[in-house]
């Protein structure tokens, strides 16, 4: 009751003196609007990112097993892969890591010519397994995909993403038609849904995919694999997934403790939150900037509400006279600084949410706008309210009613 | 209703230099009474009206307000009872600036425990002739509307003692005038009023006047009080 009225009182003395109430928002509106910006577009690249694995793994529970130690210079294809990751050491993960719930392998080439009567193109070549899709939790968008049996079989069948249907197929249904990958003849039995950008941020859509039996006996003629995506029991425990494959490959391999892997695994949970946690130095300059002018707000606000402070003596006086108690004194002040700081913290995540919006308007960008950070960036604002108002409230409270009155 | 019994007060100065503001004062003042009290500066009027006042505590002595002994009282009790029972009037008016007559008059309903009542708030100001004026801001009213503002301020709770520290100080004779045939209207509905001034004609409005000098009490005389109006 009485602090509803010691707030009606605090909002009465910011709207009497408007001018030093908006100087006092200017350095909160800043800090606000580019923190609330930038945590949005921090949160957004997360999302985007996670995103992007989905994308390619369909499902986030997976983690990824490269050959090579190393980083491989663009996508890895059969060509610049070493031959370490076997076929076998599939199968072992799949038998042997408990962590593990599935295994699915893949082998894939760029730049094999396809054909389809005189039309040509290049798309990716992925052998993989028949349980590729399954992991994805997904479904061909027509026909079927490609089955054990096709597999075990070695049978020269074929499953188009959206891209190439489109580009070799256009107003032609593709099903039951016979393309040439590499002048080896192959019967279109599926189609693929779209599947948008991966983590590098190519169309994961203009791909051919076929048995992966095929693929290494028929087409490649290799024995080892590009790629393979172990699907994690607990999405928890992707980590302890991760060591376990790491330790069961490098026993499969003999390598000795000293020596480095010949394997790279990728853990996107772990990727997504490093990216999450160091974001580019470009983000950590902008939230230090962010941070400096929220600083200098709130000290605005501090040697404004001091000087108000003793401009207001007689004021204070006043109300000590007719009964303010020093805490009353105290929460009056507190409340002006809060509610300033508020008041700047919410026109600033409207600012912010403004220019957003703006900017994806006006560069025809995904929407982006991501609510926790404007949430988070008010609840900041209340926070250097309360911490830059604490000094000039108790100053408040310490002035000598007599000697205020007297003067 | 009002008792100071052997009141003293003693300030610091310095390292070791004190100056007894007061010494030993003991009267009464009953409900109802007009009391001025008159000293040269440095007499210690404005040390007993803090005293009275509960903005200031004596270092010695007893203080009895409406039934409570205020000695040894903290701060949350001084300010209620300053809220409650003390209605002060200034020399300098001390209206808050930028707020109307009637958020001025509203500002001791804030640190009571009610509600903020505005009709008594009106009819505070209605009673000092200024219900017409609530919504204009303290600058825009005269020394003369403005010092009434604070009387209707003081008088907002019924409080049990007004205390007056020049009231007229500020104002032109005329305006004087009004403020004084204000108070001695309070004073003739039964109000208690202790008024500090330097003005004879002030004075003369009170029925017992207390004179101070060197922080004692020299004289405590009754009289007639002048309640003609003409006087001043």
């Amino acid at each position: 009751m009485k602090t509803r009225k010691l707030a009606s009182q605090s909002l009465r003395s910011l709207r009497r003196y408007r001018l030093r109430t908006s100087l006092m928002m200017l350095g909160v509106i800043v800090g606000i609007a580019s923190l609330a910006v930038l945590a949005s577009l921090g949160e957004a690249t997360r999302r985007e990112t996670m995103q992007r694995f989905k994308n390619m793994l369909g499902t986030f529970d997976a983690i990824i097993v490269r050959p090579g130690g190393g980083r491989t210079r663009g996508m890895p294809t059969l060509v610049n892969v070493p031959p370490t990751l076997r076929f076998e050491d599939a199968a072992a993960i799949g038998s042997e890591a408990s962590e593990i719930k599935a295994v699915a392998v893949v082998q894939n080439a760029f730049d094999i010519d396809v054909k389809y009567r005189d039309r040509a193109a290049s798309p990716a070549i992925f052998g993989v397994s028949p349980n590729w899709l399954e992991l994805r939790g997904e479904d061909v968008a027509n026909g079927s995909f490609l089955t054990a049996d096709e597999n075990a079989s070695l049978a020269r069948v074929a499953v188009l993403g959206p891209d190439v249907r489109n580009q070799m197929f256009p107003g032609e249904d593709p099903l039951g038609k016979t393309i040439r990958i590499a002048d080896v003849p192959f019967e279109v039995t599926g189609l693929l849904k779209s599947r948008g950008a991966g983590p590098a941020g190519a169309s994961l859509d203009n791909v051919i995919l076929i048995p992966i039996n095929t693929a290494a006996r028929r087409l490649f003629n290799r024995d080892y694999l590009t790629m393979l995506i172990a699907q994690v029991r607990d999405p928890d425990r992707s980590n302890q997934a991760t060591a376990q494959v790491a330790a069961l490959l490098r026993q499969r391999h003999r390598i000795q403790p000293t020596a480095l892997d010949d394997f790279t695994i990728t853990n996107p949970a772990a990727t997504v939150a490093q990216v999450t946690r160091a974001g580019t130095t470009l983000t950590r300059i902008l939230t230090g900037v962010s941070a400096i002018a929220l600083l200098i707000g709130g000290v605005v606000i501090m040697s404004l509400m001091s000087i108000a402070v003793s401009e207001r003596r007689k004021e204070i006086g006043v109300r000590r006279s007719v009964g303010a108690r020093q805490p009353d004194v105290i929460q009056q002040f507190l409340l002006e600084a809060v509610f300033v700081s508020l008041a700047g913290g919410i026109t600033g995540v409207t600012l912010g949410w403004g220019g957003i919006e703006l900017v994806t308007r006006i560069e025809n960008l995904p929407p982006i706008l991501v609510w926790k950070p404007f949430a988070a960036a008010i609840v900041v604002s209340l926070l250097v309210g309360l911490t830059f108002g604490l000094y000039p409230a108790w100053k408040a409270s310490k002035v000598d009613p007599i000697q205020a009155l007297r003067s | 209703m009002i008792e100071l019994e052997r009141i003293s007060k003693i300030y610091q100065r310095g390292q070791h230099g004190t100056v007894e503001a007061l010494r030993g004062i003991s009267f009464r003042i009953a409900p109802g009474e007009f009391v001025v009290v008159r000293g040269a500066s440095g007499s210690g009027k404005s040390t007993l009206l803090n005293i009275l006042g509960c903005l200031d505590s004596p270092t010695a002595g007893r203080y009895r307000l409406d039934h409570e002994d205020v000695a040894g009282y903290s701060d949350r009790q001084l300010a209620r009872l300053r809220n409650a029972k003390i209605g002060f009037i200034f020399q300098s008016f001390n209206l808050l600036p930028r707020t109307t007559a009637l958020e001025n008059v509203e500002i001791p309903m804030v640190y009571a425990d009610g509600v903020i009542d505005r009709k008594r708030a009106l009819a505070a100001l209605d009673r000092v002739g200024l219900a017409a004026r609530a919504g204009h801001f303290s600058s825009e009213l005269s020394g003369g509307e403005q010092q009434r503002v604070a009387i209707a301020r003081a008088l907002i709770h019924r409080p049990a003692l007004i205390l007056a520290d020049e009231p007229t100080g500020n104002l032109d004779a005329g305006a004087g005038r009004d403020v004084m045939n204000l108070l001695s209207g309070l004073h003739r509905e039964g109000r208690t009023i202790l008024l500090v001034t330097h003005d004879d004609n002030v004075a003369s409005c009170a029925m017992r006047e207390i004179l101070l000098c060197d922080g004692q009490l020299v004289s405590d005389q009754s009289r007639v009080a002048n309640l003609v109006d003409g006087a001043l």
